[in-house]
């Protein structure tokens, strides 16, 4: 299983890569819809646009933080096992690995008559992250014999996984020269929930202090849940592979579990070549309400190995029965619950903010005083972009510092820089452009890494297509 | 601008087909991870007046008791086990010498692997502490793993009621672990 997780899913890991949920690239790109998707009080050109359904917004991204697929499948000559055991040993219990997908499935919007832009649809959403469990991976490689007095800290186990449909219908409004606001209610419809966070507890062995036994095996302060909701009934379903995808297609729709989100988001025009926007997505939470599974394992108990007694028994007459005695003791100790409730769960509320300064000719023409006239467009615009994202165990933060030319109002280029905890050299770009109706967008992260994705920690790619009219 | 939209789409394109190289993914066969894993076993007091019947007041010279170790047989741990190592500490406060006798047993009695060791007598108000190491790999761990109960006998060569002090185990046992 090991063997199976490491091959494939750090296999994986090469092909797409690792700040999941952001999108630096497509921030402020006013010349796509689905930057409203990113800030619903960005600016919009559009009169109205139709997104190709399934294909106008495509986002994939997988990675690590702290280990690439050459660090451990590497042709260097070296020996894979001393190169997972200097991993091991070199990463800690805050990096993580993550699996991101999302897929619109209908995107559309239109500008009322009073200038309101609003846009609706449906797309479905998949994200993972796991921590590394560091204590755990050198328990299970190394076993405890070197790490007598040493706790290992089950809390380290953290990981939550979402599958989720999202409808959505926003509006954007321009409300003075300066000012764009927006927001976009949100229902979510949870096809699968799979969480096991804020665990505590540890495993220690020491040498025996009630010199009963050579050591004494420590769990202290065990409390470690998985919650669930959507798998139970797939797991009565195992085999049936027609009848797991209907139930999870009918799920997308109506799962029973379902919750409530707002996006918020600003554009503030500081100045006629000076930015400020910002936004604030999945501000919510789903209630779980229907299919629900929560096993949890609490307690502590010391374990000093079987006592014999040497009870006076006639000749075949039974013992006591010590092991089962001892396994019973476990279990009314560390007990073992599994329970059918409801629970809620916020979504991984996710925050971005920019500042940009916009310089050059101005878009469409000589310069004006085009803060009286409200947008303004120059070929040249450079800012910093920030990024936040609650999880599990803190908020994951990134910051970028990009570079967009714009040729014209129908195409467009964008640089970015991102640095974030983990890396340092990311390099991404993205391009969006108009040809007649279609509009078409394409961004991709981390390309210093294109010669060779085994040595990258993180790639992304984000595609559409849309049909758009702007504004005559 | 041609050549500048030109530029950009094969970068795209790179990315879209960027290739893994320089790896080899075979050396998946030869992950092997080998834990050394620390286990308290049995430990037992058995004071002197054990070995003898004060009713029949007659020695007992032979005391027995017998444990299931199921985790043992588990397919769990099958195959995975290259050496167990038994350490068995003894402090004996007895004035006698002690053949103490481990018989590992399937589940219907039948004997899988037998060990043992003779323990040094104490003296009077002074401890003895015996070690004994048995190191279990290849055939004999087939044996051992087919076992899931241990039998242990105290033997002791004489008695009487007079007989004071204690007979103390602690034992342990790292397993060998690759997988």
């Amino acid at each position: 299983m090991i063997r199976w997780i490491l091959t494939y899913g750090v296999a994986a890991l090469a092909t797409f890569s690792c700040f999941s949920q952001n999108k630096q690239l497509l921030y402020g790109l006013e010349n796509i819809p689905q930057s409203l998707m990113l800030n619903p009080g960005g600016e919009i050109d559009a009169q109205k646009h139709f997104g190709i359904p399934l294909f106008s917004g495509i986002h994939l991204n997988a990675g690590s933080s702290g280990v690439t697929v050459y660090d451990i499948f590497g042709d260097d000559g070296g020996d894979i096992n001393t190169k997972i055991r200097d991993k091991i040993s070199e990463l800690d219990d805050k990096d993580f690995f993550t699996l991101t997908e999302q897929l619109e499935i209908v995107n559309f919007g239109w500008r009322s008559l009073e200038g309101t832009y609003f846009s609706a649809g449906w797309y479905q959403e998949a994200d993972f992250i796991a921590y590394f469990p560091k204590d755990l991976a050198v328990l299970a490689s190394e076993g405890n014999r070197d790490y007598i007095n040493v706790p290992f800290d089950i809390g380290q186990v953290s990981a939550r996984g979402d599958a989720t449909s999202v409808f959505h219908f926003g509006m954007n409004k321009q409300l003075n020269r300066r000012l764009t606001i927006g927001a976009r209610a949100k229902l979510y419809s949870s096809v699968i929930s799979l969480s096991s966070t804020n665990n505590t507890g540890t495993f220690t062995t020491v040498p025996s202090e009630n010199g009963l036994n050579v050591y004494e095996h420590r769990l202290q302060n065990v409390d470690v849940a998985f919650q669930s909701s959507g798998l139970a009934s797939l797991t009565e379903l195992s085999g049936n592979r027609a009848g797991i995808t209907s139930k999870i297609i009918g799920r997308s729709l109506f799962s029973g579990n379902y919750g409530l989100g707002v996006d918020f988001g600003f554009t503030y025009q500081l100045t006629d070549k000076v930015r400020l926007s910002g936004s604030a997505l999945d501000i919510g939470a789903i209630f779980h309400t229907t299919d629900t599974e929560t096993y949890r394992v609490r307690g502590d108990y010391t374990l000093n190995g079987i006592e014999l007694i040497f009870p006076p028994i006639e000749e075949g007459e039974f013992t006591l029965p010590y092991y089962n005695d001892l396994e019973d003791e476990i279990e009314q100790v560390v007990k073992i619950d599994t329970i059918s409730k409801s629970y809620v769960q916020t979504r991984p509320l996710k925050i971005n903010a920019q500042l940009s300064y916009n310089f050059g000719k101005f878009i469409g023409g000589a310069a004006c005083d085009c803060l009286e006239k409200g947008r303004i467009r120059r070929v040249n615009e450079t800012g910093l972009h920030l990024f936040a994202i609650a999880r599990p165990k803190g908020p994951q933060t990134a910051a970028t510092f990009f570079y967009r030319r714009r040729f014209g109002s129908n195409f467009s280029l964008k640089g970015t820089y991102t640095v974030d905890s983990y890396s340092a050299d990311n390099i991404g770009a993205a391009m969006a452009m108009d040809i007649g109706k279609f509009n078409f967008y394409i961004a991709a992260d981390n390309l210093l890494r294109l010669d060779n994705l085994a040595k990258a920690n993180s790639v992304s790619l984000q595609l559409g297509l849309n049909l758009k009219w702007d504004q005559e | 601008m041609k050549l500048l939209t030109y530029v950009f789409f094969s970068a795209i394109i790179v990315s879209l087909f960027g290739c893994v190289k320089d790896t080899d993914f075979d050396q998946v066969d030869d992950i092997l991870f080998t834990p050394e894993i620390e286990l308290d076993l049995i430990y037992f007091n058995l004071d002197a007046g054990e070995f003898f019947d004060t009713t029949t007041n007659t020695p007992r010279f032979t005391v027995r008791d017998t444990t299931a170790l199921e985790f043992l047989d588990s397919n769990d741990i099958t195959g995975s086990i290259q050496k167990i190592e038994f350490l068995f500490d003894f402090n004996n406060a007895i004035p006698r010498t002690f053949e103490v006798d481990f018989e590992f047993l399937r589940n219907n009695n039948s004997a899988t692997y037998n060990t043992g060791t003779v323990i040094a007598a104490g003296t009077d108000g002074a401890t003895i502490q015996t070690l004994f190491i048995d190191e279990v790999e290849g055939e004999e761990l087939n044996d051992i793993e087919r076992a899931s109960k241990v039998v242990v006998s105290v033997t002791i060569p004489e008695a009487d009621a007079a007989l004071t002090g204690t007979l103390e185990l602690q034992s342990k046992a790292t397993y060998y672990i690759e997988y």
